[in-house]
């Protein structure tokens, strides 16, 4: 039953107590917003706390929930504050990382990669791992406007008009952030690979 | 190819990337994505869970599907000690009266018991307390002046037919009580009983939560004495500092929130209801700042 109704329904009865919906809110938004904080937190170990305060953030202000705006941008904006809130308090020890050289980042990255290319032949496996690598670090190294933009767009499916409502920019502002970050990814994804890379 | 070919094809790469369509879409598709581990599902499901279970489900669970519902109003929080300082107002409205103002039918009655006109009042007739709960007849019965001073059964059938009217009131208080006490599961903060607010706090309360309060403490508050009268505009001074003081505390807690929107309503409001009330300069500065955006 849950599964048909709309998200701002769905909160609407959880604001007043129901846990299937919560459930179910759960199931269809946890893994998108465990996304979007893992590409826009700096540090990898930040995530977990960062995931698990926005959902219980969201239960202390259920009660204030309007549903006007799409759920989804509700709870994309709490995680947000979140995330700006520790950089806030922890601004200097983050900038260098911020720049995609956090090692534990990495880490799990390649070991994702490793985990999606298993069944492939060990000559594909190898282009596609590389190719991947090359676009995680290129998504990386955009600057932090760019590559929320791009990831909300390309991997949360936001509309353009969400985004702006989330980041609090004009639609125009969306647009040219995303225009930018895809010319950045092509030139790096165009670029010849290094043998460095293939080593 | 010219630069506003190149514009053109630039644009149409643009809205087919935003599309998904593409060489660059589709690898960013098949790029590996980060997903939260079952241990943090498990964590969040069942700390969610018990909140949940701790905080039982509001009262108007039965309208949720109606519509939007408004925020809740921010007097909400300050009913409780709104309902203490109106006790505390009518407590010393009520002494004051007792010790100041004998009532003519306590001056009969003392001059008719003790003829001796220099005895000191207090050894003749200290006030009780608080007079003996009395049934609801005798309430029926029960003058207004009862309060001030100690009822005598001489003094009982003397009782005006204004202080009868007056009565019918304290006879219908448990009678609305009664709903209320049947109810399942009554809100904690709503539970206790606004406990006639009385002469001082109907100013006070109508203006703050007309819903609340003001039915029951406008007709009493209506043939106030005089030196309630007196009283009331410091207390009324007090209560709408307390408002004010509330009001900025829960400014504070949406901005803990992150709920900068709800924050600003609640800081307009605050400042038409309190244009003068002084404001912590990180609040006014932090408010300029939300305001200005």
């Amino acid at each position: 039953m849950s599964a048909d109704l709309s998200d701002e329904l769905l909160m609407m009865r959880y604001r007043e107590g129901d846990w299937l919906a919560f459930r179910e809110l759960y199931s269809r938004h946890s893994r998108g917003l465990y996304l979007f904080i893992s590409w826009r937190s700096p540090r990898r170990e930040w995530v977990d706390e960062i995931a698990q305060d926005s959902w219980t953030s969201l239960h202390q202000a259920r009660a204030r929930y309007e549903p006007q705006s799409s759920f989804r941008t509700y709870l994309f904006q709490i995680a947000r504050n979140r995330l700006i809130d520790l950089l806030r308090h922890q601004g200097q020890t983050v900038l260098a990382s911020d720049l995609g050289h956090d090692a534990a980042d990495g880490a799990v990255f390649d070991h994702l990669a490793d985990a999606s290319h298993e069944t492939a032949t060990p000559e594909s496996a190898l282009d596609h791992k590389q190719q991947s690598t090359r676009l995680h670090q290129a998504i990386k190294a955009l600057p932090e406007e760019q590559r929320e933009a791009l990831v909300l767009q390309q991997f949360n499916g936001m509309s353009l008009e969400e985004i702006a409502q989330l980041t609090g920019v004009p639609l125009e502002t969306v647009k040219s952030r995303l225009r930018y970050a895809m010319r950045k990814l092509r030139q790096q994804l165009e670029a010849p690979v290094m043998e460095g890379e293939r080593a | 190819m010219n630069p506003h070919n190149d514009t053109q094809h630039d644009d149409a790469e643009f809205e087919a990337f935003l599309r998904g369509e593409g060489k660059l879409a589709e690898a960013l598709r098949e790029l590996p994505q980060p997903a939260p581990s079952s241990a943090l599902n498990d964590a969040i499901l069942a700390q969610a869970e018990a909140a949940l279970r701790q905080q039982p489900p509001a009262n108007d669970g039965a309208i949720a599907d109606a519509g939007p519902r408004p925020a809740p109003h921010f007097l909400r929080r300050a009913r409780v000690p709104l309902a203490i300082a109106a006790s505390f107002a009518l407590a010393l409205s009520l002494t004051m009266q007792w010790l100041g103002q004998p009532s003519p039918e306590q001056q009969a009655i003392n001059e008719a018991v003790t003829p001796a006109a220099d005895t000191p009042l207090p050894a003749m007739a200290p006030p009780p307390p608080m007079p003996p709960a009395p049934s609801v007849t005798q309430q029926a019965k029960a003058p207004r002046q009862r309060l001030r001073a100690p009822a005598s059964p001489a003094a009982r059938p003397q009782a005006s037919s204004e202080a009868e009217q007056a009565s019918g009131l304290s006879v219908q208080a448990p009678t609305e009580d009664k709903p209320y006490l049947a109810m399942p599961a009554p809100a904690p903060i709503a539970a206790p009983p606004v406990p006639a607010p009385a002469p001082i706090a109907g100013p006070v309360a109508a203006r703050a939560a007309p819903s609340m309060v003001a039915p029951v403490a406008a007709p009493i508050a209506a043939p106030a004495p005089a030196p309630a009268a007196k009283i009331a505009a410091p207390e009324a001074n007090e209560a709408a500092d307390e408002q004010a003081r509330q009001q900025i505390i829960l400014i504070e807690e949406l901005l803990k929130a992150d709920l900068p929107r709800d924050a600003l309503e609640q800081w307009k409001e605050f400042r038409k209801a309190h244009p003068r009330y002084p404001v912590p300069e990180p609040l006014a500065t932090r408010m300029k700042v939300l305001e200005q955006q």
